[in-house]
């Protein structure tokens, strides 16, 4: 039994690291679907959006704590190395400001990146999807590539370490990983049920008319400008609150376009999830955000053990990586684009009453759904 | 001697103009951007610059035919792997811009993984001896004329060639009516026996040409650290739009507008600011350089969407009369 013990508490410590990332994949894949999927508004700038939020929300906290605590430095950047412990063993001691501090932390993550997302995209909004996409993704790299430049800002291409309240807090526990994982799940847990009550609601059905055919929600009297930005803005604001939990995972910021806030992870990634899911369907999202994880996590499994064996290969694992990742997501486009979980239309009627509307008319009863209720009653 | 910021401004308009030909071109023809274009320029770079240090060749110009030939072949394929089956699948815009996305990250990992990776260890003392390193490639050596840098004469010969070569290709050439005509109307071209696959995958070739072209002489202009094809991708994509992302001559302007005005602006402003605040806060204006073509692109979208190509020159200049 004791055996049994170690080895589920050395599954659950092996674990706890996928899960995270598989809360913070699937939030930022399910906010893709949400414009990409049900809108077919292409966020190009997904990792604008992440970095905006991790960047001044990591920024800001550390020199929030830098003032509370009292420290002093010319450089804050190059005192890192003593402050951020510091940081972090006054917050394991005083819980309520590692709560709020939390709070603050998503709360920039939220504002900014929800007025970002309004800014950014205001240029182009009006115009083709091709426009909007161009910009966005230009704006994301602008954005990486002056963040790295601008020294005062995140201490250049060095970068810095954010304060981790969750991380801190949880001192006490032991499993500090758990209570982030926790957290981390809680808010993926609640974006996927927002997400699937937008699917299912009128405003789902609305944002799918936008994306098929603009002409004719726009004949129905929708505002469809006002629809897209609006879909951007709640997207992004989720995107920023994403950069801020990625910080509570790993708190270590590196600008820059080759930085840890990468176009290929921030943007493409969560693109090819949608994709190998299955679009406009929060369910393949789902699917799809555990499947790409089985897939990276086999593959460097893999690798380590077949170098373990004594081979070698002559190019960096990661770049063989994305370049299978790659082309795994232009084979599911050319062999399967309606990912692993097809689009279905959503069903407005309860399935139990359609059931019965369709047996009533059968019958050669009416398909209408008041006296179907009012013979049920009768009888 | 030229002051260098103006020679420099001149170099970049001339060779960022030959990229953003280069992706005009692929959007008339398959009517989406491209986003791996300026990776069709990095690999171009490695491959003239390996070829030139490891063949012992005298000059990086001598190189430059394997550039416009690498980013022309690797063009071709994308178009014939990705693009050409996706098109005949129906794939909508927004798809086809993730896969040229999906292309973006593969091509980025692939020269990382030939050239920085394989190369770069294979080949790395030999580099290392010629005081070359492949993870942040250096500018390569330049020939002097009159005092001044050989590409500063080079770039914008090669785009006056360019140019009229392009022109007479498009209103000469059977093929460039070929092309047009593809363009225009593709079920139309068709009808009357144009060969709209070979156009475009000739179209295609030329894309990645002269990408190849622009990134052979640019690594003569500057070197070439290994996130140059994101940073890049911002000015190609701003010359492009403010050309009117549909005119290939709106792009040649475009692409000039956007080198000139990034390098000379940030120059101008910096001197100002140092002027007024010290040294230290003019250096700390470099880190918002890309913040040029980016304006540039935005306010191009807010006052004319459609872009130079697409203003009515005569009559303004008539109402300004």
């Amino acid at each position: 039994m004791a055996l049994d013990a170690s080895l589920l508490s050395q599954l659950v410590t092996d674990l706890t690291q996928p899960a995270q990332l598989f809360c913070l994949l699937l939030i930022l894949s399910l906010t893709v679907n949400l414009e990409f999927g049900y809108a077919g508004i292409p966020n190009f700038g997904k990792v604008l959006f992440v970095a905006v939020g991790a960047f001044v929300a990591g920024s800001l906290s550390y020199r929030l704590m830098i003032y509370l605590l009292g420290l002093k430095g010319a450089d804050i950047f190059a005192f890192q190395a003593t402050f951020v412990p510091q940081i972090d063993a006054h917050l394991a001691n005083h819980p309520l400001t590692a709560i709020g501090l939390a709070f603050f932390m998503l709360a920039i993550g939220a504002v900014l990146g929800g007025l970002v997302g309004f800014l950014s995209s205001y240029p182009a909004i009006r115009l083709r999807e091709d426009y909007l996409g161009m910009l966005l993704l230009a704006s994301g790299e602008f954005f990486n590539y002056a963040s790295q430049a601008y020294y005062p800002f995140l201490g250049g291409a060095q970068g810095m370490t954010s304060p981790s309240p969750i991380f801190s807090l949880a001192a006490f526990t032991g499993e500090q990983n758990l209570a982030v994982l926790g957290v981390l799940a809680a808010f993926a847990l609640a974006v996927y049920v927002y997400a699937e009550k937008v699917g299912r609601s009128p405003l789902g059905r609305t944002l799918r008319a936008v994306r098929d055919s603009e002409v004719a929600s726009e004949a129905l009297g929708k505002d469809n400008v006002a629809i897209r930005r609006n879909v951007l803005i709640v997207g992004s604001m989720l995107a920023g609150m994403v950069g801020v939990l990625w910080l509570f995972y790993q708190p270590y910021i590196e600008p820059g376009t080759i930085g840890s806030f990468t176009r290929q992870t921030f943007t493409f990634i969560p693109f090819v999830i949608v994709i190998l899911g299955g679009v406009s369907n929060n369910r393949g999202v789902l699917l799809g955000t555990f499947v790409y994880l089985v897939i990276i996590e086999s593959f460097s499994q893999g690798t380590t053990y077949i170098l373990s064996q004594g081979y070698s290969l002559p190019v960096d694992l990661s770049r063989v990586q994305a370049v299978l990742i790659g082309a795994l997501l232009i084979f599911v486009m050319l062999r399967r684009p309606q990912g692993l979980v097809p689009e279905k239309p959503t069903l407005t009627i309860k399935r139990s009453k359609l059931k019965e509307m369709v047996d009533n008319l059968m019958r050669g009863g009416s398909s209408d759904l008041a006296e179907v209720e009012k013979e049920a009653k009768a009888e | 001697m030229i002051d260098p910021t103006i020679s420099n401004a001149i170099v970049y308009g001339c060779l960022y103009a030959m990229m953003c030909v280069g992706l005009t071109v692929t959007y008339l023809t398959t009517k989406v951007p491209n986003f791996a274009h300026t990776d069709f320029v990095v690999i171009a770079i490695f491959s003239s610059a390996t070829t030139f240090i490891l063949g012992n060749f005298s000059s990086p110009y001598l190189t430059v035919p394997v550039a416009v030939l690498t980013g022309g072949v690797v063009a071709v394929l994308m178009y014939l792997l990705v693009l050409k089956p996706l098109t005949k699948r129906g794939a909508n815009i927004v798809v086809l811009m993730i896969s040229t996305l999906a292309v973006d990250i593969i091509l980025t990992a692939l020269i990382g993984a030939i050239f920085i990776d394989y190369i770069g260890t294979t080949y790395g003392r030999i580099l290392a001896n010629k005081g070359y390193y492949l993870f942040a490639l250096n500018q390569l050596p330049d020939f002097q004329i009159f005092g001044e840098r050989g590409i500063l004469l080079v770039a914008p010969a090669v785009l006056v060639l360019m140019t009229i070569s392009l022109n007479y290709l498009l209103k000469r050439t059977r093929f460039g009516v070929a092309m047009r005509a593809s363009i225009e109307n593709p079920n139309l071209a068709k009808v009357v026996g144009v060969n709209v696959e070979r156009v475009y995958l000739v179209s295609w070739f030329i894309a990645g040409a002269l990408a190849g072209l622009g990134g052979g002489l640019y690594s003569i202009q500057s070197p070439t650290p290994q996130a140059t094809s994101s940073f890049l991708i911002v000015d190609i994509f701003a010359g492009s739009v403010l050309g009117g992302i549909f005119s290939i001559y709106g792009a040649i302007a475009g692409g000039l507008i956007v080198g000139i005005s990034e390098t000379y602006v940030i120059r101008v402003l910096t001197v100002l600011v140092n002027n007024t605040y010290g040294f230290e806060a003019g250096a700390q204006l470099d880190a918002f350089q890309k913040g040029i073509p980016l304006g540039i692109m935005i306010i191009t979208l807010l006052i004319i969407p459609r872009g130079l190509a697409s203003v009515d020159w005569r009559g303004l200049l008539r109402r300004l009369k």
